[in-house]
């Protein structure tokens, strides 16, 4: 049997579905440009009424429930992608920096300051009583140890930095693991009705992508609503235990080449990306790999010109004496690593006091040349290597290999934030906002408040006919 | 599929990006001229530009040495140059003074003016550039040159200061004062006669002390009165003369003299008397020393032939032979001696000892630095030191005498110009007239040294001129190349300037259409 009150309970379900509607897609407008904001829709579903002889009558619409839309597999892709988005841009930032102090274009570079010291020597071969010319090469030596010094010390510094900074790099990835295991908490308490909860979904998401930039990060929910969070395949959060990353050791305490390592619960944890990731490499490998080739040409320019030098004579007949010498190891506390030979050359005491004792004649005869040609030659001589590179080539390698990686950097900057742009791109086109499909469903929520009111108008005058026939 | 307006906006914001970048990119390279401005644009050509930067500053710094290289050749010659005219009035000097007229007042004067020109020599020989010592070789420090007991001592080495000029090619700056004032190197063996016989294979060329003989008819009469004119004309050999008269068909048999430094023609007639005497002008007999009539057998002149390298060793002395063992020579270059026990016992004739001579090495295999030659005379061997300044010493081990039969045992030093000039003085005050000629001579032939040092001098001038065209062209080259890779194409750049310029106002515009265009506008 059906009742005209029926029909009035039928319209009222309408009107409420309607206004419902209405906040929702106000819910979605207002929020069309909130970052990380997955847009709701309303799931309505008509509901069943009493059963006649005749069929089934309906009683009206029903608001089932308020959807995120979502694609949990494209979320887990950009996760990796920015992760790889954040490694090259620290990587890059860093390079940039390194590139610059080497300035290989800008005519100052290490080779071209190795081929001056070089051929300081050819203008001592010349003239070799001068004492001028010998003040020449004697400041030019000074200012290729003082390269190499200003060079290492840079790489040194740059080192020094992002060691201290990874500490607040790992407090800050902890805080960010903790409030999404916070988020998750509250999650669960809000969801116990079976409601979803939004809007801190939309929160925890945001958060795990801002996480992705400083470390590579895996997130796993369970239908339970228990999940995992994982940092370079390590576990640092499981449901509400935080686990977080740790520090081995006091990074700006360690020395030398000695490697900063992360661990998790105490398992060790290797991030593939993000920004922590290219630090941790920066600190550990990229770093000393470039100290490394600096020492070697420090190195082998105080041996190659050291042995020729020692056997020649200076301007009053003194011999044996080195031209280039080393400060002590580790006499200064620079903290992070103790200096390499480059940041330790420097020119020998007996040289930078008395120009005159330059060795450049190898008989004693302060007329002679010799030594001094001989060292002029070194630009040319594969003393490095076993035989097989020149100084120069060194230091053209090096600057070559700090180019290479700041163009490579560059590059992958440019291509993994086209790809990230591409899958946010994707990302929106299934959760983003639209705002014309918004004012089309307004246009027909409005039109179905509009006839459910209708049908309420009708239904009350058919009351009022039948009231009215009965007085 | 379905396209937010965020998505849309943020695709508009990364292109417009995007052309922007590309903009100021273009921008910045024509505001630099410059292709490259990181290094990491392009690390290749990066590489590039770093080694033509690198090769330039290289032949800068060659050219710098060229430079400054020709400055101290410029004074290395005036300062010859004024040695040359040192040396010619000295000439004059000496030759007023050897005239039989000059009186002791006009050789006193001589004498100072000679005093004067050594006193000028030795400021130039002690010229000093401000840093060094020109001709001290390469003990620059010190003044070279000093007075000592009426001469001049040397006190420099004959080191040498080469200067790279370019990757390979090394030019010496500086000239040695001994090679700068050097009248004659040490030498031995000047004016001693070997005096060799003659044999079968002498060569006629090398009779009569090499001026050879003039080959003409000779006519001969034996001493039976029979008459015959002999051609000698093509005869190279003694032999050849020997075997032309023979077969002429006369009672004599020619061959050599009994003394064996002639010819003699052996009487087989019955008579007394062989004539010859020349056919027309011709001056043969005269020059083979066989002209005139004989009683008996006609024995002819000494023939005084020449050394030459086929002489053999036997044939020396006047035939008595010089035997060879092993002869001593110490060499003394800047106060270090080279010696070496030179074993000549292989030499069979004079060629083999210049040869052996020359090619001495001590035992460490170090050259000595001699050059054996034939005496310019012609009458026997010279060995020179070729180190200008060096002293040279040649003698024989015990119960031997080879250097001795050579001609060259003794020591010698080097004369420089200083003691040739000290000579004259000493000569002139001496009145010695024998010791003014030999100053003449000397004054010759160190004019002949200087004007060869100067030729040097001039030598190295013009190759260091090429090496620095050349430099300079390759500079330009490396230039051209370095513009090519790290200069910016202007035209490309501003034509690319102005297409995304344009792109990136289509950009714009395009964006300002779509980003305000909402369904929101046209609901009502």
């Amino acid at each position: 049997m059906t009742s005209l009150f029926g029909a009035i309970e039928v319209a009222k379900r309408g009107l409420l579905a309607g206004q419902a509607g209405l906040s929702v897609t106000g819910h979605n407008v207002a929020n069309a440009n909130t970052p990380g904001y997955s847009r709701r829709v309303l799931q309505l579903a008509a509901l069943g009424g009493p059963r006649l002889p005749e069929g089934i009558l309906g009683a009206g619409v029903d608001v089932r429930r308020i959807e995120q839309v979502r694609d949990r597999f494209l979320d887990g892709r950009i996760l990796d992608a920015r992760a790889g988005l954040g490694d090259a841009r620290a990587r890059a930032a860093l390079l940039a920096e390194i590139e610059a102090t080497f300035d290989d274009l800008g005519g100052e570079g290490l080779t071209e300051a190795l081929g001056a010291f070089l051929r300081s020597w050819h203008d001592l071969a010349v003239s070799p009583e001068s004492l001028e010319v010998r003040r020449a090469v004697r400041d030019a030596g000074a200012a290729i140890a003082s390269r190499l010094n200003r060079l290492s010390d840079g790489l040194q510094d740059e080192r020094r930095v992002l060691a201290e900074l990874i500490p607040s790099e790992i407090a800050d990835v902890n805080a960010r693991i903790a409030r999404v295991a916070e988020i998750s908490r509250r999650i669960g308490i809000a969801e116990g009705g079976g409601a979803e909860a939004g809007d801190l979904r939309d929160e925890r998401q945001r958060e795990i992508d801002v996480l992705a930039e400083r470390v590579d990060v895996n997130f796993t929910e369970a239908p339970n609503g228990s999940f995992l969070l994982r940092v370079g395949g390590a576990v640092v959060a499981d449901g509400e235990m935080v686990i977080g990353l740790t520090l081995d050791g006091d990074p700006s305490a360690a020395a030398g080449e000695d490697v900063v390592a992360l661990s998790a619960g105490g398992a060790p944890v290797a991030p593939r990306g993000g920004t922590l990731a290219a630090h941790l490499d920066a600190v550990n490998a990229r770093i000393p790999s470039y100290l490394g080739r600096l020492d070697e040409i420090a190195a082998g320019l105080a041996d190659a010109v050291n042995a020729i030098h020692e056997t020649g004579y200076g301007l009053h007949g003194g011999t044996g004496i080195a031209f280039f010498t080393f400060d002590a190891a580790g006499a200064e506390g620079v903290g992070l690593a103790s200096r390499g030979t480059a940041g330790r050359i420097r020119l020998a005491d007996a040289v930078s006091g008395d120009p005159a004792a330059i060795a450049a004649s190898s008989n004693g005869a302060p007329g002679d040349n010799a030594a001094a040609l001989a060292i002029a030659d070194l630009d040319r001589e594969r003393t490095l290597r076993g035989g097989t590179r020149t100084l120069a080539d060194l230091a053209a390698e090096i600057g070559g290999a700090v180019a290479h990686d700041a163009a490579e950097a560059d590059f992958l900057v440019d291509a993994r934030g086209a790809f990230v742009t591409s899958l946010e791109n994707r990302r929106d086109a299934i959760s983003g906002v639209s705002l014309d499909e918004e004012a089309v469903n307004l246009v027909r929520y409005q039109q179905a408040y509009e006839a459910a009111a209708r049908v309420l108008v009708v239904a009350n005058e058919m009351i009022a006919t039948l009231l009215e026939e009965v007085r | 599929m379905r396209v937010t307006q965020s998505a849309m906006a943020r695709s508009l914001l990364s292109r417009i990006a995007e052309a922007t970048a590309r903009l100021t990119r273009a921008q910045e390279e024509i505001a630099s001229g410059r292709r490259l401005l990181r290094a990491s644009d392009d690390p290749a050509a990066t590489a590039a530009v770093v080694g033509r930067r690198v090769g330039i500053a290289q032949i800068d710094q060659f050219l710098r040495n060229a430079q400054r290289m020709l400055a101290t050749l410029a004074t290395v010659d005036s300062a010859l140059h004024e040695v040359t005219d040192l040396l010619v009035s000295a000439k004059d000097v000496a030759l007023g003074a050897a005239n039989g007229s000059a009186t002791d007042a006009d050789r006193e004067a001589a004498a100072i003016e000679v005093d004067a020109m050594l006193e000028r020599l030795l400021q130039i020989g002690n010229t000093y550039d401000g840093n060094r010592f020109l001709f001290a070789g390469q003990r620059t420090r010190e003044a070279p040159f000093s007075p000592a007991g009426g001469g001049v001592v040397y006190r420099g080495d004959s080191g040498e200061v080469p200067v790279r000029v370019d990757l390979l090619e090394e030019v010496p700056t500086l000239l040695p004062g001994t090679r700068a004032f050097r009248a004659a190197p040490a030498s031995l063996g000047d004016g001693a006669d070997l005096d060799p016989d003659i044999w079968e294979f002498t060569p006629l060329a090398d009779l009569n002390r090499g001026a050879g003989v003039a080959l003409s008819q000779v006519a001969i009469t034996d001493s039976d009165g029979n008459a015959a004119t002999v051609d000698l004309v093509g005869a190279t050999t003694v032999k050849d003369v020997l075997d032309r008269v023979n077969a002429a068909g006369l009672a004599v048999s020619a061959e050599i003299n009994s003394a064996g430094n002639g010819i003699a023609l052996r009487n087989l007639g019955s008579g007394a008397t062989i004539t010859v005497s020349e056919v027309g002008d011709g001056i043969a007999a005269a020059g083979l020393g066989i002209l005139g009539a004989s009683s008996g057998d006609l024995v002819g002149e000494d023939l005084d032939a020449a050394v030459s390298a086929s002489t053999p060793l036997a044939l020396l002395r006047s035939g008595g032979g010089v035997s060879l063992g092993t002869i001593r020579i110490e060499h003394e270059i800047d106060g270090r001696v080279r010696s070496a026990d030179v074993d000549l016992a292989f030499a069979r004739t004079v060629g083999d000892v210049l040869v052996g001579l020359s090619r001495a090495a001590t035992l460490e295999g170090e050259s000595l630095g001699l050059v054996g030659a034939l005496d310019a005379g012609g009458a026997g061997i010279t060995v020179r030191s070729t180190v200008p300044g060096a002293r040279l010493s040649i003698g024989d081990p015990a119960a031997t005498a080879g250097a001795a039969g050579l001609g060259v045992a003794g020591t010698a030093a080097a004369r420089d110009l200083f003691a040739v000039l000290a000579g004259l003085r000493d000569a002139l005050r001496a009145d010695n007239r024998a010791g003014i000629e030999d100053s003449i001579a000397l004054l010759d032939a160190s004019v002949t040294e200087n004007l060869e040092a100067r030729v040097e001098i001039g030598a190295r001038v013009r190759r260091i001129e090429s090496i620095r065209e050349s430099l300079e062209a390759r500079r330009v080259a490396v230039e051209t190349e370095l513009s090519a890779i790290e200069d910016v194409d202007l035209a490309e750049a501003i034509v690319r300037a102005t297409r995304e310029q344009a792109a990136l106002e289509a950009a714009l515009t395009a964006s300002s259409r779509s980003i305000s265009l909402s369904l929101m506008d046209f609901l009502r």
